[in-house]
């Protein structure tokens, strides 16, 4: 088990990451909150090693969808909402300026699969062989899924060429 | 496109609130897997000793045996909470499982009470706080590595938690049954008391997304029923008059039950 020291270092350093791929799925707080403890309490039970910080993030990263995907298709969630848990603007304050809401809407539009490669993608940087490696599927699905995803985007988007 | 993709997730950032809360969170998780179970309070210690010296000059106990847990006794009626008994039927030790469980032993002294005194102050406690509901269930649990002892253990359980749960007016539904080392082991790990764990393999087996920690402040009740739902939502026309498959083999009982674990 991983010290208070070091779970204070990862959620430093990880916290915006982990707090974006909520943003791509969740749209309750209480959900955060909840995903957020979930994983970073794994980060702490998980005895291994990293073998370096790209390895570390990429590691949060796939619990982090992991547990949004299971919040989103979870039954007993869905019964269990609570009525406090009125759905809220999915942005904060001042978060997203407006001549950018368009994509950002026509991203979290998406399924969840395309929407996870294309963020990994254009945003983190990885390639699709990192992607892969990450969400556990073969580099032709991520290939795919890309491909799919920018289409869609590009439908959303008016015919706007995603990239 | 994508500059302004990137421009927007760059603007989301966790915020300082959730972070805090994550850390405080962490902490107390870090803090209580670290900590030992069970324990004597200092200033009790020299009751205790004298009550072990006066066992030992009459010849009938030694200092080990006393303090040797033989069994493990779990109640969850949500509070949730372990009592440690050594072989003389005394309380040796207590946990709580949750906020609910440390509230309801901060105001009891169980040290040393003769088990079925403690169940009764339990009981009592349960009903001062109400959660004795009607319609809620009681669900304890023995774990004892006295294997030969277990099925008289059980039946002196079961005779104490009906008599303390009809006292205070409890709920018509209480389960009683023992459990393996191996269980509640698994149990422990997950910080669950066994009967809770059990409720959630059950709805794990029918809603594979259930996570053991969305599951943890819900009562067995609660949980039993929502594998019910589960089930009969998938199997559709089957359950249409409220049965199911979900739940520990859809028994509630008075007494002993069948071995789990």
């Amino acid at each position: 088990m991983r010290s208070d020291a070091e779970a204070g270092r990862a959620v430093e350093q990880y916290a915006d990451t982990v707090r974006r791929v909520c943003f791509m799925h969740l749209n309750n707080k209480s959900d955060v909150e909840d995903v957020f403890q979930e994983v970073f309490l794994k980060y702490v039970l998980h005895d291994e090693q990293f073998e370096s910080d790209v390895h570390e993030k990429a590691w949060l990263i796939r619990i982090a969808i992991n547990a949004c995907r299971d919040v989103t298709r979870s039954f007993f969630r869905r019964k269990v909402t609570s009525l406090e848990d009125l759905p809220e603007s999915l942005y904060e304050p001042n978060t997203i300026q407006d001549e950018n809401t368009a994509v950002v809407d026509a991203l979290l539009g998406l399924p969840p699969n395309y929407k996870n490669v294309l963020y990994l993608f254009y945003y983190e940087g990885y390639s699709a062989v990192e992607i892969a490696k990450i969400l556990h599927k073969s580099e032709n699905t991520i290939y795919s899924w890309l491909a799919r995803g920018k289409t869609k985007m590009k439908n959303l988007l008016g015919g706007e060429s995603f990239d | 496109m994508t500059d302004k993709l990137w421009a927007a997730f760059d603007g989301v950032r966790a915020e300082d609130a959730l972070k805090e809360k994550t850390m405080a969170y962490l902490r107390g998780e870090i803090d209580k897997r670290s900590k030992v179970r069970f324990y004597l309070p200092a200033k009790r210690f020299a009751a205790v000793f004298a009550a072990i010296l006066f066992m030992a000059v009459t010849g009938f106990i030694s200092h080990n045996l006393y303090f040797t847990e033989t069994a493990y006794i779990d109640l969850d009626v949500n509070p949730s909470i372990e009592l440690a008994v050594n072989r003389f039927d005394r309380v040796i030790g207590t946990y709580a499982y949750n906020d609910d469980g440390s509230k309801i032993l901060e105001g009891l002294n169980l040290e040393n009470k003769k088990l079925g005194d403690a169940i009764d102050s339990l009981f009592g406690g349960f009903a001062q706080r109400g959660y004795m509901r009607n319609n809620g269930l009681v669900s304890v649990t023995l774990q004892t590595s006295e294997n030969s002892a277990e099925a008289g253990m059980l039946e002196g359980l079961a005779a104490y938690v009906e008599t303390s749960v009809n006292a205070h007016h409890g709920p018509s539904q209480v389960e009683v049954y023992p459990v393996s080392g191996e269980l509640r082991e698994s149990a422990h790990e997950l910080d669950l008391s066994p009967a809770k764990y059990l409720a959630i393999m059950e709805l794990q087996e029918v809603d594979s997304t259930a996570t053991v920690e969305s599951c943890r402040d819900h009562s067995i009740s609660e949980l039993r029923g929502y594998a019910q739902e589960h089930s009969a939502g998938h199997h559709g026309g089957i359950g249409e008059d409220g049965s199911g498959s979900g739940g520990r083999n859809g028994q509630t009982h008075h007494g002993a039950g069948a071995m789990h674990g």
